[in-house]
């Protein structure tokens, strides 16, 4: 049994086609610690990058995302396989985010998105404010994505990190934190209207 | 413009959405695809090997450990409950207890309580008399009793 494998696994895709996957979950089931380490080396940036911004503590993100996978292994014998494995594991990183911010009596109160400035975000409709050109990645503009993701409520976050940063589906989404898919969609959305007006007012800045 | 204003107001309320809401809501949706991408382009950051290790090390202790035989315990404390609860409602049912109730049941079901009480007071006065104790009292008394009521004539005198 290997003790490297963190070494080990750098030299594995990070992506798992599906009949890796089901080959390794059947493994996994059966407490194949090997196994598990190719599970954990696939997931752990993309689980550490949500937890990450769930929690905001750095360093209280590497402990919840190792107690992430410290549960996986643990459980997986129950893991039955009806979602996919990433569902899974996000799902166990979702309900320990909210644990931890049940303990640290955190406030889960909603960020309203007029916060930003109502006059500068009007929430208008029309198609041209999402324009792509103006969406290239830099950054600066990371850092204003990030600083928009602070400012977001816990349940906008949720979704809208679930769905475009990991694409999990509606459904998915909806089952793992427990609300009608309808209301994924519109969180989804007043989610992105949040981030949209911190980018609006990052590039007016900008421009000035 | 009324209309848009009362779907954000429904989406903040997370309140029901008619059929003609929902298609626009998914319509805004793909529209604002692009802040997707955005968020999907994020980095996303590698656990250095240090944390790595740690959590290689815990693994590796839950490993080892056997697995404990969860369904194998649920069916012996199963077995230890029912046999507990067999014995308990057994020695219940088969236990006698002392019954404890008064034993005027002839006199509690006449329908003349002082005929009964004087039946029995003269039934229990009948066997004072027939007994052997009271019998021997009688004789005695009348054996060493003397009443004076009876005198000797002078003829009895002279015939001693």
């Amino acid at each position: 049994m290997s003790q490297y494998l963190g070494v080990m696994g750098l030299q594995i895709p990070k992506r798992l086609d599906s009949e890796t996957e089901q080959a390794l979950i059947h493994q996994c089931r059966k407490r194949n610690f090997d196994a598990f380490g190719k599970v954990v080396d696939a997931y752990q940036a993309r689980v550490l990058g949500f937890v990450k911004r769930m929690v905001r503590n750095p360093e209280e993100a590497l402990d919840v995302t190792q107690e992430v996978f410290i549960k996986a292994f643990t459980a997986f014998e129950r893991f039955d396989g009806r979602c996919s494995l990433k569902t899974w594991l996000f799902r166990i990183a979702y309900n320990l985010c909210v644990d931890r911010s049940r303990k640290a009596e955190r406030s889960l109160t909603e960020v309203s998105i007029e916060a930003s400035d109502p006059e500068s975000d009007p929430l208008e409709f029309a198609d041209e404010r999402w324009s792509p050109i103006e969406m290239l990645m830099t950054d600066e503009l990371q850092l204003v994505v990030e600083e928009a993701l602070r400012t977001m409520s816990p349940k906008l976050k949720t979704v809208l990190l679930l769905h475009d940063a990991e694409e999990l589906a509606y459904e998915e989404i909806a089952s793992t934190v427990g609300v009608p898919v309808g209301t994924v969609k519109s969180r989804l959305f007043l989610a992105r209207a949040h981030m949209k007006a911190h980018i609006e007012e990052y590039r007016r800045g900008e421009v000035q | 413009m009324k209309e848009e204003q009362n779907l954000i107001t429904k989406l903040k309320g997370e309140m029901a959405l008619s059929a003609e809401e929902s298609t626009e809501l998914d319509a805004l949706l793909d529209s604002s695809s692009s802040i997707g991408n955005v968020i999907r382009d994020l980095p996303h950051e590698e656990p250095n090997l240090v944390w790595r290790s740690q959590l290689n090390e815990k693994l590796s202790v839950l490993a080892e450990k056997p697995k404990r035989r969860i369904g194998l315990w649920k069916w012996a404390s199963g077995v230890v409950v029912v046999g507990a609860a067999s014995l308990a409602v057994w020695s219940v049912v088969n236990t006698r207890t002392p019954v404890i109730a008064t034993t005027n049941t002839t006199i509690a079901d006449s329908t003349n309580f002082e005929d009964q009480l004087m039946q029995s007071h003269v039934e229990s006065a009948a066997a004072m008399d027939v007994s052997s104790a009271y019998a021997l009292d009688v004789v005695s008394s009348k054996e060493t009793s003397y009443t004076g009521e009876e005198e000797w004539s002078t003829s009895d005198l002279e015939s001693l």
